[in-house]
């Protein structure tokens, strides 16, 4: 548990993925099992080992310590249970301090109130920090510092495989992951996934633009539209319904309704369908914080599915009835999505129609004509090697620089973000933020404008525009529109980037709010 | 009350006063005759007429605040009495930084003993504490909270060296104040068995050598500048804490902020300093050091100058002994609540 216990303190001190992968791989390489795979259990979600309460513990402290200590040194730390862990006095000749797995076996042996006078036991044996952590444990508290894609990445680097091999078979395997370590340490083989109900990795695509086009034999490829939502494999297993998000994390608990309920008249064995998960309400979609809201929340309630519905965009089948289709070729498999889906008639799932096309000329037409809810074409080449995405094409503004943020810790000296405003009726309302990618040269130059033109300031941010002053103009490009209530401009605009400072454009000169002119769906005008 | 006691000692808005003897101990204001126990700035300060200290804490003053700090200086070895007036003043380790000391005032048979900062853990670089009987002890209580218990060193030390095995790639700074931590880090670093060079920031130099030439045994130091020419990957670089908030860092490979203190016990000071690498160590007593002393010395009054003297109060009305808070201004600057702004190397141009 102490080794756990600086796990968790060190990850949580280090913003860093890299090294916060490094930090997790060492645990697991000094760490024996059973532990460190319930110690990855633990981090990868949910606790389930939430025994005791605050009060109880807050009880056994109160019997060993000075009611008038105890306050005052809370009120140093401003956290009980830290407080807790900290003043818990030292016993002289405790057992030896217990591991993660005494900690997980005992209480599966021992539910109730038995629990107290074992918890009392651990917490004379162990150090400080372990106290900390053994409370949290407990008492249920967020523990996790962690998320399931750093553990997939520890646990590939501990052997150098992909993280992506990692996450396809997690799903099928459980605390304390004895096979997958020793499989990822070379120590074992490829644990038997449960293939059927396992992720089926997918290469990710690769990004084209426009001059890559050319190069391309497109006799070779088929179009789809890239739909933006949480990519998923959804699997039917005779009566059992999962959806895999690629993480390999089974996130059909937040999307009851893509369970879709087995119809007797049409009887599926088992299908496994590569797709997109969307909000749509009456035929619009939703943006993506509208799918945040579903994936959220702790309970998915009959009210939250009736506010934001999800459907399934299909755009591929990779298993039917038993077999596995990744040795078809794409069209072979694309006619079989469209019989599957017209038999069953699946009523959340939508198929991702291929559109035909004659050359070049007919893809650039595709491109050029792609609605706004879409973020681009999806190439899939036939033989299922090397799918490509070409993006839409960016929409370009020239807005003027309203604030300049400075970054934190390591970036404190230089501006990482800047906001942005369009004009609206003589005012300049915010439109968007974006990071910084300028060049040096280019930023120094920023630095120099901020420095001389600050208006106002609020802690790390520098306001250098208002309506009346001499501005600065930069061209931005973004990637589309969503309509929110929540921000001033009535919208926000996706993968806002900079794309060039216009040194010699006057304010004035700036675009309006209405020059991004774009129809409002109905759903938005209330 | 302790009959006769005011004649001995009281606290002054200057600091802890002697009638008998007229001399002030530590004082924070310009006195004409002071008796310093330690090197720290919130100790030791410039402009007295007279001082008794030690010969290093004499030493670390001169090269703190340059030679003329004082008119007159006499130095003391531990143990050896001196009289002035009728009082006799004796100094005896305290184990808080080279040279620190406790003083130890008598006059016609009534004792007391001021304590300055001290510790009771092993340190390389300074004589250990000891114990002398009293009646009245005066100690502070940076650390007077229970929930301060210091783990022992060697253990913070392996921490450090573990995260350098971790992370070849990357520099490690290690923040440390110039007087006492940093030179016993390095002795620390030195007795775990660390053979590299170490760099030190300027801050750190002049304090190494004088610690150096009164045979504190630091290794290989390597000063660095203003300018980093080699971003120093998989070493260690001590400088002040200051540093880390400074675009000097910046120079470092990818650095894993640590920092040596006694207060990254608390989450939420880690947290909000953003350190990495939190090293518990101090040079004050923990709370069981603390409460051991108090027994071991077993006076008839506790005076407790500075830090959080609530706890410590009430931990002594639980024994059975009389405290007594002196509310005393000025002090807890080193390791102490407040930072001391120590000069740091100026930005690169």
């Amino acid at each position: 548990m102490n080794r756990f216990a600086a796990l968790i303190d060190r990850l949580a001190n280090e913003a860093q993925t890299l090294h916060r992968i490094s930090i997790l791989c060492d645990y697991l390489k000094s760490s024996p099992d059973p532990e460190r795979g319930l110690a990855l259990g633990l981090l990868a979600g949910n606790n389930p080992y939430k025994a005791i309460t605050r009060n109880q513990i807050r009880a056994m402290v109160e019997k060993r310590v000075d009611h008038e200590l105890f306050q005052l040194s809370r009120n140093f730390l401003g956290d009980a249970l830290e407080t807790i862990a900290l003043i818990w006095p030292a016993k002289p000749g405790a057992n030896r301090p217990p591991g993660l797995e005494d900690i997980v076996n005992s209480l599966q042996d021992r539910p109730g109130d038995a629990v107290c006078d074992l918890v009392e036991s651990w917490l004379d044996a162990l150090t400080p920090d372990g106290r900390y952590a053994l409370i949290k444990l407990l008492t249920g508290t967020i523990l996790a510092k962690a998320d399931l894609a750093l553990v997939q990445a520890a646990i590939a680097k501990l052997g150098d495989l992909a993280p992506a091999d990692i996450a396809a078979l997690w799903h099928s395997q459980s605390p304390p992951y004895r096979a997958l370590l020793a499989y990822a340490e070379g120590q074992g083989p490829r644990p038997a996934a449960r293939d059927d109900l396992a992720l089926r990795p997918q290469v990710a695509p690769r990004i084209v633009r426009d001059e890559d086009i050319a190069n391309l034999d497109l006799g070779q490829y088929r179009a789809q539209w890239v739909y933006r939502g949480l990519s998923v494999q959804w699997i039917r297993e005779g009566t059992k319904t999962i959806l895999l998000a690629l993480s390999g994390e089974d996130v059909i608990q937040a999307f009851p309704e893509l369970q879709m309920a087995k119809d007797p008249s049409t009887p599926i064995a088992s299908a496994h369908i590569q797709g997109v998960v969307q909000i749509m309400i009456d035929g619009a979609i939703q943006p993506t914080s509208a799918l945040q809201k579903r994936l959220a929340r702790q309970r998915t309630t009959p009210a939250l599915i009736r506010q934001y519905p999800a459907i399934l965009r299909a755009y591929d089948l990779l298993g039917l009835d038993g077999q596995d289709l990744r040795g078809l070729s794409f069209d072979q498999r694309h006619q079989l999505l469209i019989e599957f889906l017209e038999k069953t008639q699946l009523t959340q799932a939508h198929l991702v129609p291929t559109f035909s096309f004659a050359g070049r000329k007919g893809l650039v037409a595709l491109h050029d004509a792609l609605p706004g809810e879409v973020d681009g074409l999806l190439l899939s080449s036939v033989d299922g090697r090397d799918p490509l995405i070409w993006p839409r094409k960016p929409d370009r503004i020239n807005a003027i620089l309203l604030y300049a943020t400075r970054g934190q810790g390591r970036l404190a000296s230089q501006f990482t973000e800047f906001t942005f405003g369009l004009w609206r009726a003589g005012q300049i309302v915010p439109i968007g933020r974006a990071q910084n990618t300028l060049a040096p040269s280019d930023l120094s130059r920023v630095e120099v404008f901020v420095a001389e033109h600050t208006i106002d300031r609020f802690g790390p941010v520098r306001v250098v525009a208002g309506p009346s002053t001499p501005g600065l103009v930069m061209h931005l490009e973004f990637d589309g529109i969503d309509y929110s209530t929540r921000h001033k401009a009535g919208f926000s605009l996706r993968g806002l980037r900079i794309s060039a400072i216009s040194w010699d454009m006057a304010p004035a000169q700036a675009d309006s709010l209405a020059s991004l002119v774009v129809p409002i769906p109905d759903s938005h005008q209330s | 009350m302790i009959k006769g006691i005011e004649q001995l000692l009281q606290p002054t808005p200057a600091g802890l006063y002697c009638p008998a003897g007229d001399f002030y101990i530590d004082p924070v204001r310009r006195v004409s005759r002071a008796i310093i126990t330690h090197g720290h700035a919130d100790h030791a300060r410039t402009g007295h007429g007279a001082v008794l200290a030690t010969a290093p804490t004499l030493a670390i003053m001169a090269a703190r605040m340059g030679a003329n700090f004082t008119g007159q200086q006499q130095a003391a070895s531990f143990g050896a009495s001196v009289l002035i007036n009728d009082v006799k003043v004796s100094l005896h380790p305290a184990g808080h930084v080279l040279g620190s000391a406790q003083v130890c005032i008598e006059r016609y048979g009534l004792r007391a003993v001021i304590s300055g900062d001290y510790k009771r853990a092993y340190d390389p670089t300074c004589t250990g504490f000891e114990v002398i009987a009293c009646d009245v002890f005066v100690t502070e209580a940076t650390f007077g909270l229970p929930i301060f218990r210091h783990p022992p060193i060697t253990a913070e030390i392996q921490k450090l060296l573990a995260s350098i095995s971790l992370f070849p790639d990357r520099a490690h700074f290690v923040g440390a104040y110039s007087l006492g931590k940093g030179q016993r880090m390095i002795a620390e670093l030195r007795r775990a068995g660390y053979q590299r060079p170490i760099f030190i920031h300027t801050a750190l130099v002049s304090l190494c050598q004088l610690y150096q030439t009164l045979n504190v045994d630091l290794g290989l130091l390597i000063p660095v500048g203003a300018k980093i020419k080699d971003p120093l990957k998989g070493e260690i670089v001590i400088g002040p804490p200051q540093a880390m908030r400074n675009k000097w860092i910046e120079q470092l490979a990818d650095p894993v902020c640590t920092f040596a203190s006694g207060w990254m016990r608390s989450r939420a000071r880690i947290k909000s300093q953003g350190i990495e690498l939190p090293l518990i160590i101090s040079d004050h007593a923990d709370w069981p050091e603390l409460l051991a002393t108090i027994s071991d010395i077993a006076p008839q009054e506790v005076w407790i100058t500075h830090g959080a003297e609530d706890a410590l109060m009430r931990a002594c009305m639980l024994n059975g002994i009389t405290a007594r808070p002196l509310h005393m201004v000025g002090y807890g600057g080193e390791d102490g609540d407040t930072e001391v702004a120590l000069p740091v190397a100026p930005l690169p141009t």
